[in-house]
């Protein structure tokens, strides 16, 4: 029924808890026979269930705000997401460029200016279209190397 | 409560530094602990049931004195509000049930103070003879001034309540059941529970019931000639002999 050994009692609290005990265990206390308990001991539960419905309510609207700021930050970490994505995209765009402008700078350095003046100011739709772009020519001075090869 | 608050407040002081509010699952599963059918009725008779086997029933007047007075019920709200704010850290893991969680507060809480009253040495219900004692002494913050039934149990070790127990068990009829069942208790250390007396006793359940009632009846009446003969007035405040 409780952790504490009798030895602890004095005789007077030993006889009150005597007198008190009414036989029943008590992990046998349900909510009917909680109730009845009460009942017999002439327990008013009425001003300390209103304190405890009140301590409920406002647990349950923190939690409510709580899940309402988890879901905020999970939004936010999505957008972040999203936008770090498209963040990398371009950069790895922006490096293929780069790499291209490099290399064509091996056969045209004039042309390979003239690229890299508007790499700098490209924004992501630019460079793919200047990707594209260095992709063809580059193309082509490989066809053209080809043939002079083979001429 | 000023016993009630000043006993939790050693337990608060040493927890406000990590106290940490419940959310998340926690908060979750003590809202849900908290919404089931009769959670308050539980766990206010648990701690009815947990007060009276640690001898906090009022054996004269029937009534549950718990520490600085407030009832039962408070205390219960009182748990849960500490264990939701995070004054009482709730390890889910080592219960996972919070009404338990709450009632084994309320254990803590009931013998600790204990502990602290039996470290008490004086229990002065004089008023003014030690003033500094007079603001320490729960005795006299108590709602009853003198709140007797404290100072036979507590004071000198509860000398006081054993010469009680000894009056009040050669009152009763001789060979009675209630007076065997006095002196079991006065002897007996392990005689705290009815299934023990009547064990011990051998008597019928009926029996012993029968005899614990005639016990509660006479019980008062004599408490109050026991007062008048030993000279304990608790209107005029006088030092108990």
């Amino acid at each position: 029924m409780n952790n504490q050994h009798p030895d602890d009692l004095s005789r007077l609290e030993r006889l009150a808890a005597v007198l008190g005990d009414d036989g029943k265990p008590m992990e046998s206390l349900e909510k009917e026979s909680a109730e009845q308990f009460l009942t017999t001991h002439h327990v008013d539960l009425s001003s300390p269930k209103k304190k405890f419905k009140s301590i409920l309510d406002k647990a349950k609207a923190h939690r409510r705000l709580e899940v309402a700021q988890a879901k905020r930050l999970a939004a936010l970490e999505r957008v972040k997401g999203i936008a770090t994505a498209g963040g990398e995209v371009a950069t790895q765009i922006r490096d293929r460029v780069n790499d291209l402008i490099q290399r064509l700078g091996q056969h045209n350095p004039g042309q390979a200016q003239m690229y890299a003046r508007e790499f700098e100011k490209a924004t992501p739709e630019d460079l793919e279209v200047l990707e594209q772009d260095l992709l063809l020519l580059e193309k082509g001075f490989t066809e053209n190397g080809q043939g002079d090869q083979k001429n | 409560m000023s016993s009630f608050n000043s006993d939790t407040k050693e337990q608060v002081g040493a927890l406000a530094q990590d106290r940490v509010p419940l959310s998340g699952a926690n908060l979750d599963a003590a809202i849900a602990a908290m919404q089931a059918p009769g959670f308050l009725e539980k766990l206010t008779a648990r701690i009815m049931k947990l007060a009276i086997a640690k001898g906090f029933l009022h054996p004269f007047r029937g009534n549950i004195d718990l520490p600085g007075g407030g009832s039962a019920g408070d205390l219960a709200v009182d748990i849960v509000e500490k264990s939701l704010s995070g004054t009482y850290t709730w390890d889910a893991e080592k219960e996972p049930d919070f009404l338990m969680f709450c009632f084994s507060r309320a254990e803590s809480i009931l013998s600790n103070w204990l502990a602290k009253m039996r470290r008490i040495k004086t229990f002065s219900p004089v008023a003014g003879e030690d003033e500094e004692d007079d603001q320490g002494n729960p005795l006299l913050k108590a709602s009853d001034p003198v709140n007797l039934y404290e100072v036979l149990r507590f004071k000198d070790g509860g000398v006081l309540g054993n010469k009680l127990l000894e009056d009040f068990a050669l009152d009763l009829p001789d060979g009675s059941p209630e007076q065997k069942i006095i002196m079991t208790v006065f002897d007996d250390r392990d005689c705290a529970t009815r299934s023990h007396c009547i064990h011990s006793l051998g008597l019928s359940e009926s029996d012993y019931d029968a005899a614990v009632k005639r016990i509660k009846r006479a019980i008062p009446k004599f408490f109050d000639n026991w007062c008048k003969v030993n000279n304990v007035n608790p209107l005029d405040r006088k030092e108990i002999r």
